[in-house]
């Protein structure tokens, strides 16, 4: 059962933009599951001697949680303000766990290694204020923010008790310049802070998976990203021409990361570390505009992001990268009759790492689609729309391309347009799949599920309309 | 005979300083006060708060008797609701019969040109003081449903007055649409030259004409619902 709703009291006072906003929203969730755990472990190599599992899990989970925001803004020219800002969260949660294994009749041998019950709870405080600078065409925030996180989590079976409590200083700052109506330039920063979860502090142990052990490590320390984007873009009605562009980057201190080891039976036991050398960075780009005198329009954009992260693999530093670069492209044409679009994309993706030199390989995938509307007599109507997806430089039996083709005819009806009905084929030449690349510090796996194939639908669409004009689609 | 001279030209003398004289030249500064709830019926109302509702804004005419530029006036000032109205730059020219205007539609910045703007006035009896000048109201029928209220002065000479209008035998200093919805009344005379570089206004490097902008419009958007009334909006009343 979930709960939660919020209260918002918003005032403005007699002085111009003095204004005060206080939000309070309370959250309540429980939450009561029962689950069978039947396993059976044989090792084909001879590795261990093959085993079994056969378990029942209660589990019962509680949560109450008070967030209350106090927002206050006070004027001191027309030009300058300040705003003030305290937020509260109050979170307590209950996690109780009990295990038992099988004892012949009944599940009744309770299990006290893979059974727990915990208590937390989570008291945020934080208190910030921004210094705002604003003119017609120009915006400037500067501010900072000063937070305290206390947790403490209770460990009701043993007594144990483990309390952290973390001070943070965090700046953000924003820059906007607005030429005019139709353009607009930003710069943002914020520095955040996210303080491990409590359980990762916890040596907790988690079968489900007795090939895969995850410990705790109570010395983890809190994490501090810098954050900053760019972004520019531009909207010229008339002339039909639109612009973005922009960038997004950040780089971590002490991230939360894993230290893998593999035991000689490849076993993993990881454990959670703090890790510098954490960062990214991305770049996009995008515009569209009219060619051939407005004959038709062309859309073009281009993404390209880079990736590197570190963790350790049997002690060693193991950093991942990933590189992508993907541009695309299309064309549309739209005039009372008919529309036509055409387009493609292109995905190049490098991964690299300098551990396992084998997951270093470039792939890559693309895809071009287009589709046709035509408008016909006697209130017809006929649509088709192809994607043509290539996938490659993948395991064999993974490079996997199909060509999905759907088409419609639909009719509408009454002079007001009112009742549509259509028939839909989808997918025609029965090829869809759907297949996925994953890449991890050690591991490349390449998925192929089984979806939907092809199958056809009767429409029927009737829209309630009191005007005695066709009512405009909204899209 | 000498009196009878005196006399005269005391009269005379009297006579020309009671008249004002003509003004050719002058800088005039207009408020312009838009009841945005008469401007969006309906939902959008919503988004504008009910001490928001009428938005003051200052413009600029500088007057010659060969040309006037009507202009928004500037100010570094962050703009509330900048969404809810546009401003124009309206420079005529009587000699050559052009009009350069300047207007952002959107989001973009517009150069036109075209003829200036006539307009059949109906001049009546009644009569107000705006800016301390006795002024004449003229009604114009913009189309089927509304009107145009403007109060000339006889006092201000050039045929011109702010955005595109003009055609009044003086100045314009007060406009008003039939319900009040749009406003501008001269707050400031200022009998001042304007410098000739205060004409001089940064060209762009497309300019249309207002034909030529309204047959580009039409191809592209011509069927629309809101194509007409869009149109008269922008390029059939102001």
């Amino acid at each position: 059962m979930d709960i939660n709703f919020g209260m918002r009291l918003n005032r403005n006072f007699k002085k111009k933009d003095r204004n005060l906003n206080i939000l309070y929203q309370p959250i309540y969730s429980s939450n009561i599951s029962n689950s069978h755990l039947n396993t059976d472990f044989v090792y084909l190599q001879g590795q261990l001697p093959n085993s079994s599992l056969n378990q029942e899990r209660k589990q019962e989970n509680f949560k109450m949680e008070h967030n209350a925001y106090i927002t206050y803004m006070e004027p001191w020219t027309k030009k300058f303000r300040t705003e003030f800002n305290y937020n509260f969260i109050d979170n307590k949660t209950s996690n109780n766990r009990n295990t038992f294994d099988y004892g012949g009749t009944n599940y009744d041998i309770f299990n006290p290694a893979l059974s727990n019950n915990f208590e937390n709870k989570r008291q945020t405080n934080k208190i910030g204020t921004k210094l705002i600078y604003e003119v017609k065409k120009y915006k400037v925030s500067v501010g900072t923010s000063y937070r305290n996180i206390f947790q403490q989590n209770i460990n009701i079976t043993t007594g144990q008790k483990l309390q952290l409590s973390v001070n943070n200083i965090l700046p953000t700052a924003s820059f906007n310049y607005r030429p005019n109506q139709g353009s607009n330039l930003s710069v943002f920063y914020n520095g955040s802070s996210q303080q491990p979860d409590i359980t990762q502090m916890q040596p907790v142990v988690d079968n489900t998976d007795p090939n895969r052990i995850v410990i705790g490590n109570p010395d983890l320390k809190t994490t501090f990203s810098n954050n900053g984007s760019i972004n520019y873009y531009f909207y010229k009605g008339v002339s039909d021409r639109n612009l973005y562009t922009g960038s997004n980057f950040g780089q971590t201190y002490n991230q939360i990361s894993y230290a893998t080891s593999y035991d000689s039976l490849g076993r993993t036991i990881s454990q959670p570390i703090n890790l510098d050398g954490n960062y990214y960075a991305n770049l996009y780009f995008g515009a569209g505009m009219p060619l051939f005198k407005r004959f038709m329009k062309i859309y073009y954009n281009l993404n390209v992001s880079h990736n590197n992260n570190v963790s350790l693999v049997n002690g060693e530093r193991n950093i991942s990268q990933s590189s992508t670069f993907a541009p695309g492209l299309s064309f549309e044409k739209h005039t009372d009759s008919y529309n036509i679009t055409l387009g493609s994309s292109y995905s190049y993706n490098v991964p690299k790492s300098n551990i396992s030199i084998q997951s270093n390989q470039p792939y890559y995938s693309y895809n071009i689609e287009g589709s046709v509307y035509f408008k016909l007599p006697k209130k017809f109507a006929f649509t088709i729309d192809g994607d043509y997806q290539n996938n490659g430089n993948r395991a064999s039996g993974y490079n996997l391309n199909y060509f999905i083709l759907n088409a419609s005819v639909s009719k509408t009806f009454f002079k007001t347009e009112d009742l549509m009905i259509a028939i839909i084929a989808n997918d025609i030449l029965n090829q869809n799949i759907n297949n996925q690349r994953y890449i991890s510090s050690n591991q490349i796996v390449d998925t192929k599920t089984q979806i939907i194939k092809r199958y056809f639908l009767l429409r029927l669409v009737y829209k309630f309309n009191s005007q005695k004009t066709k009512v405009e689609d909204e899209y | 005979m000498n009196i009878k001279h005196f006399i005269f030209s005391f009269i005379f003398m009297l006579l020309l300083l009671n008249t004002k004289a003509q003004i050719t030249n002058a800088k005039i500064t207009f408020e312009r006060k838009t009841n945005l709830y008469k401007k969006f019926k309906g939902e959008n109302q919503r988004w504008i708060k009910e001490e928001d509702k009428i938005k003051i804004e200052y413009f600029e005419m500088y007057v010659t008797d060969s040309c006037s530029l009507f202009k928004p006036q500037d100010s570094d000032l962050k703009e509330n609701l900048s969404w809810a109205t546009s401003k124009n730059t309206v420079l005529q020219d009587f000699n050559l019969n052009t009009r350069y205007l300047i207007k952002t539609m959107w989001g973009e910045e517009l150069h036109l040109t075209d003829s200036l703007f006539k307009r059949q006035w109906q001049i009546t009896e009644s009569s107000r003081k705006i800016a301390g000048y006795a002024c004449r109201k003229a009604i114009w029928q913009a189309n089927d449903s509304t009107r145009i209220y403007a109060w000339f002065s006889y006092d201000i000479t050039p045929s011109t007055g702010p955005e595109s209008f003009n055609g009044l035998p003086g100045t314009i200093l007060g406009l008003a649409t039939e319900d009040g919805g749009v406003v501008y009344f001269a707050k400031k005379v200022e009998l001042l030259n304007p410098e000739a570089k205060q004409f001089i206004l940064p060209k762009k490097k497309k300019i249309y004409t207002i034909p030529e902008l309204k047959a580009q419009m039409e191809k592209q958007y011509g069927k629309e619902k809101w194509f007409k009334s869009m149109i008269n909006e922008q390029f059939g009343i102001w």
